[in-house]
């Protein structure tokens, strides 16, 4: 838990209102840094959640919020990698939270679409082949197969980013792997027979 | 197919990140995956994802940097308001529940004592009946009257600090 730092008010309030005093006032990064930052990062943390919940459109809601919360801690490491590891921590974290929240509207009264991954993606599946395999799989494999392999991050770094134990990664996504590869070449057996 | 990793795991990992898979590769490596399911596996889901990255990557239409960050600065803001507010209203609470507790003691030692401290203000002469209105003197100052006047008081104060908390509150929304 942070610490909470004293509050002094005739310090604090001219410093809010000349936008100086922040939590994140001790960050380096500045608007121009931010920017060339989001310009790298952004598309990969767009593919990431479109990918693992299946909806463009909630992607770019979750990637949204996912910079703003970011701008506004104090990160815990310097430099751009972990600044990266830790903004996909924060949507994965938004991921979860959405998938844990109760539906708004009664689950009768929703189209059958809605709760299939393939809502909102046909565009991407139609060009490409893995994203029948993706719909097939449960949400953490679809998380750490595209964490490993899509976006190259190690068991350690996955880790950190999904909150997950180092030591079950190994067998996690040895297992999701396994189903992935089977239902790829199972998919490419059927996609060479239809032809 | 095993839970151990394949000794040859990073090595094909490599080879597909730097896209020298297959005509890059060395022949060993190509011999390797015939036989290797695990690395043969990995090297077919690190093409599928890779490639499936490059294209979703095309899709993502980001708003500009610009309104993030200016999102990030309201945010910021009033979250900076916010911990300024926080002590104010615990003062305030912690206000309200000593005023309820010392209005609630007096009243309670009043009754148990009997109003004996209206003798004393009789005794230094001062009208202090006239400042309360006709219908209440009526049944006469040390009677049952004081004591409707007493929470009637006590509820006016209690008014006084609500009304004085909730401007108090609204003074930083109107910046």
């Amino acid at each position: 838990m942070r610490k909470q730092q004293p509050v002094q008010w005739a310090s604090t309030l001219p410093k809010v209102f000349a936008e100086e005093a922040s939590p994140a006032a001790s960050q380096p990064l500045e608007c121009d840094a931010f920017a060339g930052f989001y310009q790298r990062s952004a598309p990969s943390l767009w593919a990431y959640l479109a990918r693992v919940s299946g909806d463009p459109a909630l992607a770019d809601d979750l990637m949204q919020e996912s910079f703003v919360r970011f701008l506004c801690v104090t990160m815990p490491e310097p430099g751009e990698v972990a600044a990266r590891r830790y903004l996909f921590r924060i949507g994965a974290n938004l991921l979860r939270d959405h998938w844990r929240r109760p539906q708004p509207a009664s689950i009768h009264a929703m189209p059958e679409e809605l709760f299939s991954i393939d809502g909102n993606s046909g565009q991407t599946d139609s060009q490409s082949m893995l994203g029948p395999v993706l719909k097939q799989l449960r949400p953490r494999d679809r998380e750490l197969l595209w964490l490993a392999h899509a976006e190259g991050y190690s068991h350690r770094e996955i880790a950190q980013i999904t909150g997950l134990a180092s030591a079950s990664i190994r067998l996690l996504l040895f297992r999701a792997r396994g189903k992935a590869a089977s239902l790829l070449r199972k998919q490419s057996k059927g996609g060479g027979n239809e032809r | 197919m095993s839970a151990n990793p394949c000794p040859h795991e990073n090595e094909i990992r490599q080879l597909a990140a730097s896209g020298q898979w297959p005509h890059a590769c060395p022949a060993d490596l190509t011999d390797h995956l015939r036989s290797c399911r695990t690395c043969a596996d990995l090297l077919m889901l690190e093409q599928a994802f890779r490639e499936d990255r490059r294209r979703t990557i095309q899709q993502a239409a980001p708003p500009a940097p610009g309104t993030i960050w200016w999102r990030a600065q309201l945010r910021r803001r009033s979250a900076a308001l916010e911990s300024i507010d926080k002590p104010i209203v615990r003062v305030q609470i912690f206000t309200i529940c000593v005023y309820l507790l010392a209005a609630v003691s007096l009243v309670a030692w009043q009754s148990v004592r009997g109003l004996r401290w209206l003798d004393l203000v009789k005794r230094l002469s001062l009208d202090f009946g006239s400042l309360i209105p006709s219908s209440v003197t009526r049944e006469g100052i040390t009677g049952s009257g004081f004591l409707v006047l007493l929470p009637i008081l006590g509820g006016l104060a209690l008014l006084c600090s609500v009304l004085i908390y909730v401007v108090s509150n609204r003074i930083p929304e109107k910046h």
